[in-house]
């Protein structure tokens, strides 16, 4: 029996020793292999994101090492957030990121308060949002719905998933005075079961989500948290802005940074490549133009700014509606 | 109906290229060795083979990956059935009645079996897609969180005849498996619940690691702590006629597996539910209704059919929603419906309209696939049976390996390879207790979800909690749960009077 133990442990130790890793001296910068971690599983959204950008770099040849992307799901992003922080060579790591992920990092404790877990590289896109109701919903615009609700406050359903979600419904409830009954969804394809079964009204989401159930006639779009309107399908889609509410925008970030403590030369090169990388036609094509994506590039600097301004206000948000922040 | 044939037809003309015939016997072949591998389900192989379809022709790359993911229902059933592992959460019940046949010395007999209720599985489930897919997405719309959150409710009864040799014990365990399913951010409010400040914990303690830890590293610790090697005496002998079912067997499965086809199919297309729910169900119904019901658990092969045919079944079953409205309907049909997008397609309503050879494509190719899947795992049942042969010196380190790397890949976390070890260990004392850990692992898989459903059934009704009752679907299943829950305490107070009166 102690003779089988043993070899259980051994093998133990010995498998796990396998995933153990060295790091490498490096003369010019990138020699070897760099990490692209995308914060969620394959074929979500930061999935798409990473192999977008691994894309275009292999098409154009802009990097001479290869760039991998790893999926690292789990925690809303934490696991990804705090495997890229644990490297020891903070040069060789980048990751994705969205606006979920800076009210995360302020939610949970993944690295010691007051730091923040990233280096920022560059901002390549932004998504809007959009509210939507399914084709055979009596409400034919927004001042249908906001007629009915100030008749009957709360008597309508709404759908929402993530923390944007709820930011946008909230920032929509507080502009206009209506007032929703909320229902949190755990995956935004659920929300769109219930959307189209008739269990709930309205429903908070993308345009890329829904630009299928749109062209196939099963649900409507009455209004994007926009400054401008959206192009394709939704261009007969008014803005909130043009409804009478400027203050209704929300705009949800996508973006790429490296890990805490990546140097400021490696930071500027990323940088640099990604901007090449966002002015190429496979670019546009590919990931902007069949995402409904707005091209919204900011470099390491910039993005630094416009980062802390966009986790304020994320902050701000989640503080006035009682969630506990640091 | 006619129309539909014709599609089909056109289907076949897209499938039989070189190509696609080669798209479909790689993505079955992968997804039998993905599904047979403890730790990669149906979810993590697609996802893990996804990027390589990036640049293939779509209907090239949905016909592997749907490949991918029958073929991981028929494979989820060997390890299952061979190491007491199961493949994938899905063939959680096959491993119920697979590993005690497989100690009879049965294992072949176990696996002809589970392969045949998978074939026709898959084919009840087919057969539907192609006829009825878009009425079924339709009806499968009229399903809101009230219905889902009923159902799931139902599946969970059938903790009842799981508990083990001492109810008490079973239902310590059920509610433990509840305990931990709480762990992690709260579905509703995303909330952390009991983490301890601990991010890995965020997301919640992972089903594959802990299925892993505690079925495979406990009957691991289990092996190496026996007195005696296995009896392979019994097992020296089999062949592939040795596995073949006799006329007898196939005609008790027959049945069972049209039957649970049918049930399979019908809870995956639903939302909300998925092949382990539909395993469960189908798997509860043999037990109330089957002709050798009071054997289920004990080595049965109808109870290997009724759970490997549902679960197949529900496969193609999620499909439904993914092509008729854009939907997906389980968490393997979600990762497709990136891949979808990434090949620049928009899923939605009009994806049988806009490109009839995708859609039709993939439905003809899963009559392929489906028919090589069965052949392929038919010819495999020696060299796997074989395994049964090897000592036990020599397996335990293998087996060790297959956890910790199974563990490992699920998430790509070293963490959950300390999940896996830390519930073997558990497991391993619960047993020796007499604390049977497969209500534990029910209630696992199936809380989170009820009590997404429960949550969002009462925030649309605003707090009402008649909601369940007033709604025709969901007042059924309520009503049904109750008549199998008091079932047998009306049964027995029935014939107690009856042999009071004479």
């Amino acid at each position: 029996m102690r003779k089988s133990l043993f070899i259980v442990l051994m093998s133990v130790l010995v498998v796990t020793g396998l995933f153990a890793s060295g790091t490498k001296e490096n003369a010019v910068y990138p020699s070897g292999a760099v990490e692209l971690v995308a914060l969620g599983s394959a074929g979500g959204g930061s999935d798409v994101l990473a192999r977008n950008i691994t894309d275009v770099i292999n098409i154009h040849n802009l990097v001479p090492e290869p760039v991998n992307v790893v999926n690292k799901a789990g925690g809303g992003g934490a696991v990804g957030i705090a495997y890229t922080n644990q490297k020891q060579d903070k040069d060789y790591a980048l990751m994705t990121i969205n606006s979920t992920h800076c009210l995360l990092i302020h939610t949970t404790d993944i690295i010691p308060k007051g730091r923040e877990p990233w280096t920022p590289i560059a901002c390549v896109a932004t998504d809007a949002q959009t509210l939507v109701t399914r084709t055979e919903s009596p409400f034919q615009s927004w001042e249908d719905v906001a007629k009915a609700i100030k008749e009957n406050p709360a008597s309508m359903t709404i759908g929402c998933c993530d923390d944007m979600d709820a930011m946008t419904l909230a920032i929509l409830e507080r502009e206009t005075g209506t007032q929703f009954n909320h229902t949190a969804y755990f995956a935004s394809s659920e929300i769109f079961s219930a959307l189209l079964g008739g269990h709930i009204d309205f429903a908070i989401a993308n345009p890329s989500e829904v630009v299928g159930l749109v062209e196939g006639g099963r649900v409507r779009v009455l209004g994007t948290f926009t400054p401008e309107r959206l192009s394709g399908i939704f261009a007969e889609v008014p803005t909130f802005t043009e409804l009478g509410y400027p203050a209704c925008q929300v705009e949800q970030l996508r973006g790429i940074v490296g890990p805490e403590g990546m140097s400021r030369d490696v930071q500027l090169y990323w940088s640099d490549i990604l901007e090449q990388v966002c002015q190429t036609e496979e670019w546009n094509k590919n990931y902007i133009d069949s995402n409904f994506l707005t091209p919204t590039f900011l470099a390491a600097d910039d993005f630094a700014v416009y980062l802390d301004d966009h986790e304020a206000n994320l902050v701000e948000f989640a503080k006035s509606n009682g969630m506990e922040v640091f | 109906m006619i129309e539909n044939i014709q599609s089909l037809l056109f289907g076949f003309q897209t499938v039989i290229s070189l190509d696609n015939m080669l798209a479909t016997v790689v993505g079955g072949v992968l997804g039998i060795i993905v599904g047979a591998m403890p730790g990669i389900g149906a979810a993590a192989g697609v996802a893990l083979l996804l990027p390589m379809t990036f640049k293939m022709d779509p209907t090239m790359a949905i016909i592997m990956l749907a490949g991918i993911y029958y073929g991981d229902m028929f494979g989820g059933a060997y390890s299952a059935t061979l190491l007491n592992i199961p493949g994938d959460s899905s063939a959680l019940c096959t491993a119920l009645d697979g590993y005690p046949l497989a100690m009879k010395g049965k294992g072949g007999k176990a696996l002809a079996a589970s392969n045949i209720s998978s074939f026709i599985g898959g084919v009840v489930g087919i057969i539907f897609l192609t006829f009825f897919a878009p009425i079924m997405a339709e009806v499968g719309l009229k399903f809101g969180p009230p219905e889902s959150a009923a159902l799931i409710f139902f599946a969970l009864t059938s903790i009842g005849w799981i508990l083990g040799d001492n109810p008490l014990l079973g239902l310590i365990s059920a509610a433990v498996g509840m305990i931990l399913a709480t762990i992690g951010a709260d579905s509703a409010t995303g909330q952390i619940r009991f983490a301890f400040g601990n991010y890995n914990l965020y997301s919640g303690i992972s089903f594959i690691p802990l299925i892993i830890g505690m079925f495979g590293f406990c009957q691991l610790v289990d092996m190496a702590t026996a007195k005696k090697e296995n009896d392979v005496s019994l097992l020296t002998k089999i062949s592939i006629k040795e596995s073949m079912l006799t006329k007898e067997e196939f005609k008790s499965i027959f049945p069972v597996s049209i039957r649970s086809g049918i049930i399979g199919n019908l809870v995956g297309f639903l939302p909300g539910a998925g092949g382990t729910t539909a395993a469960f169900i189908s798997y509860l119904v043999e037990k109330k209704i089957g002709k050798r019901k009071e054997f289920l658990g004990t080595g049965e092969i109808t109870g290997i059919a009724s759970s490997e045919s549902a679960n197949n079944a529900a496969a193609v079953g999620s499909f439904v929603p993914l092509l008729s409205l854009g939907i997906p309907g389980s968490a393997t049909s979600a990762v497709l419906l990136g891949g979808l997008m990434m090949w620049g397609l928009h899923p939605g309503p009009l994806l049988f309209e806009n490109n009839p050879e995708f859609a039709w494509g993939l439905i003809a190719s899963m009559y392929i696939g489906n028919v090589l899947c069965f052949i392929a795992g038919t010819l495999m049942i020696p060299a796997l049976v074989s395994i049964l042969k090897i000592s036990t010196k020599t397996l335990i380190p293998i087996i060790m390996t297959i956890c910790v790397i199974g563990a490992y890949s699920c998430n790509n976390n070293i963490f959950d390879v300390g999940v896996m070890l830390v519930f073997g260990l558990i497991s391993y004392y619960l047993c020796r207790y007499g604390f049977s850990v497969a209500p534990l692992l029910l209630a696992f898989v199936l809380s989170p979800t009820l009590e997404l459903q429960l949550r969002l059934a009462l925030g649309i009704s605003q707090g009402d909690a008649t909601v369940f009752l007033t709604r025709p679907i969901s007042c059924v299943i309520v009503i049904l749960t109750i008549a199998v829950l008091l079932g047998p305490v009306i049964k027995s107070m029935l014939s107690k009077r009856k042999g009071s009166e004479a």
